[in-house]
């Protein structure tokens, strides 16, 4: 008779070395699986995450290969000085124009706070700019008035928003809208370069708005502004008389005010 | 009390006895073929195929059926010397002992094989013609020749003994018997004929069809495995049946039990 305990032992260790590569096959199979599930599960996550790092990057180069403009003034380097030394609370946007909000709604100004010391060291101030857009602008934030120090502080705010969008970004946009012959991006081109105090080409940019579409208010307001910016007061003149005559505007009506005030 | 198993498993004890033989359609049909052929003026009949297969039962077989009807002698075990072949030679064809210190005359042995024809046709089966040297088959070769002695030569198959075949046969072999491992079913039956034929159903019944398909995997077919296998895995059973009954379903042979004896026999590898 075998031994058949030993036998047993035997079998017992062949089974276990036969299952061996289903055990294998099975774990990695719940491996792959739960790594899936995962992926699924925080897909946003790390969609985020990934977008994060990626935008952070794209913006420490565009900073390092774009140089200051020449247009901007002292203002604007101070600005920039500033900027660079308390950088933990500058926002960094590398978005499409629309993105660029450069007055956002009130409620969401209400929600952040830039630093004390920026406040006082930066003369660059948006909130000379704020009746540009004066639909969002409320009565009481009119240029004339002196505008308490809380509500500079949150206006302030958006100066922290630094348009990293290289050169190569707006000449896509024009080169799109020779194609397209859309209107917003003629509009985006118009505001960024009125930003940028590159007036004549947000005269034209605002020109080439107004073809499409001359309803636009705000493409209208460019082109005044702009038109005063580089000194042609008359034309401007000419321009807002005719555009108020045409619709009423009540911003329009408001810019004339600032101009006759020389508050502009 | 005996244990079924016991019975079970002795039934397997590998065995060419006669009584033994399970007619299958795959050896019912070789037995055919062989009869068929001694009855044709052949020389020499060459009967191969894997060690197991059933080569020795179907010498046998033949032997018996035809013992009675025709002059046939069956050598079931090789003669390691010339000198012992020849002597057993010399005895069969002309009926005789040699006297002691002589030895034979292999011309002479010829001439008198010639002289025969005509007169008797006599079937000389050779087992295990493998382990006969070239120079005794070189005179077999000869002697059938004569055309009255017919030799039935049964031989593994295997490299050499192909080439054994070539060298020594090819030209001279008229018919040629291969005998093949077992098909599944064949496999079946014979263990389902065996076991039925010492009235053991429920054992038979207990070896499904899965477990079947089992035991011909691991022998590959092969009968004489088979029954080693078999008989490994009745006496596991019987062993489980007197001291740990508990382990054992008498309803079915369980894998378990097969792999234990396949491990045993060395089909397994742990």
């Amino acid at each position: 008779m075998y031994d058949i305990k030993h036998l047993e032992e035997e079998w017992k260790r062949y089974k276990k070395k036969k299952r061996r590569p289903w055990y294998l096959f099975i774990s990695a199979l719940l491996i792959i699986a739960g790594s899936m599930a995962g992926l699924v599960v925080y897909k946003d996550d790390l969609w985020q995450l990934l977008k994060e790092k990626s935008t952070k990057k794209a913006n420490l180069q565009v900073q390092l290969q774009i140089p200051l403009q020449p247009e901007i003034g002292n203002e604007t380097n101070q600005s920039a000085k500033i900027k660079n030394e308390s950088n933990q609370s500058a926002i960094l946007i590398n978005e499409p124009i629309s993105a660029l909000e450069i007055y956002p709604p009130k409620e969401k100004q209400d929600t952040v706070t830039a630093p004390e010391t920026y406040l006082e060291e930066n003369p660059y101030d948006s909130a000379k700019e704020v009746p540009v857009f004066e639909e969002e602008a409320t009565p009481q934030a009119s240029i004339d008035q002196p505008i308490p120090k809380q509500e500079i502080q949150k206006q302030k705010i958006h100066l922290n928003i630094v348009e990293t969008t290289s050169i190569s970004a707006y000449q896509e946009v024009e080169k799109r809208f020779y194609e397209s012959r859309d209107v917003e991006d003629a509009l985006f081109l118009a505001r960024n370069y009125f930003n940028q105090n590159k007036y004549q080409k947000a005269e034209y940019w605002a020109l080439q708005a107004n073809k499409i579409n001359n309803n636009i208010e705000e493409s209208w307001m460019i082109f005044i502004k702009s038109k005063l910016k580089l000194g042609r007061k008359n034309e401007a003149m000419h321009t807002l008389t005719a555009y108020i005559q045409r619709t009423d505007s009540k911003q329009a009506k408001k810019l004339l005010e600032q101009i006759k005030n020389g508050s502009l | 009390m005996k244990s079924r198993y016991e019975i079970a498993k002795n039934v397997f004890i590998d065995s060419i006895d006669i009584d033994d033989y399970i007619e299958l359609d795959s050896a019912g049909s070789a037995l055919g073929r062989l009869e068929q052929s001694l009855d044709k003026p052949l020389k020499m009949i060459l009967l191969f195929g894997k060690p197991g297969t059933g080569k020795s039962i179907l010498l046998n077989r033949i032997f018996t059926k035809l013992k009675h009807r025709k002059e046939i002698y069956y050598f079931d075990t090789p003669s390691i010397t010339e000198k012992e072949f020849f002597h057993k030679l010399f005895k069969v064809l002309t009926k005789q002992d040699l006297p002691r210190n002589t030895e034979v005359n292999f011309s002479a042995l010829v001439n008198f094989c010639k002289d025969l024809r005509g007169k008797r046709e006599i079937v000389i089966l050779l087992d295990e013609a493998q382990m006969y040297g070239p120079q005794i088959m070189e005179k077999i070769r000869l002697l059938s020749d004569s055309r009255s002695v017919k030799f039935v030569v049964s031989l593994h198959k295997t490299e050499d003994e192909d080439l054994i075949a070539k060298e020594h046969f090819q030209s001279r072999i008229w018919e040629v018997i291969e005998l093949k491992n077992a098909t599944k079913e064949d496999l079946t039956a014979y263990i389902h004929k065996k076991l039925l034929k010492r009235n053991l159903y429920e054992i038979a019944n207990s070896i499904k069809e899965k477990e079947m398909r089992l035991i011909h995997t691991f022998t590959k077919g092969n009968y004489r495995e088979c029954n080693k296998l078999i008989f490994t895995i009745f006496e596991i059973c019987e062993y489980y049946d007197k001291n740990e009954p508990i382990k054992i379903n008498y309803e079915k042979i369980q894998k378990r039990i097969i792999e234990m004896a396949a491990i045993k026999l060395g089909y397994i590898h742990v």
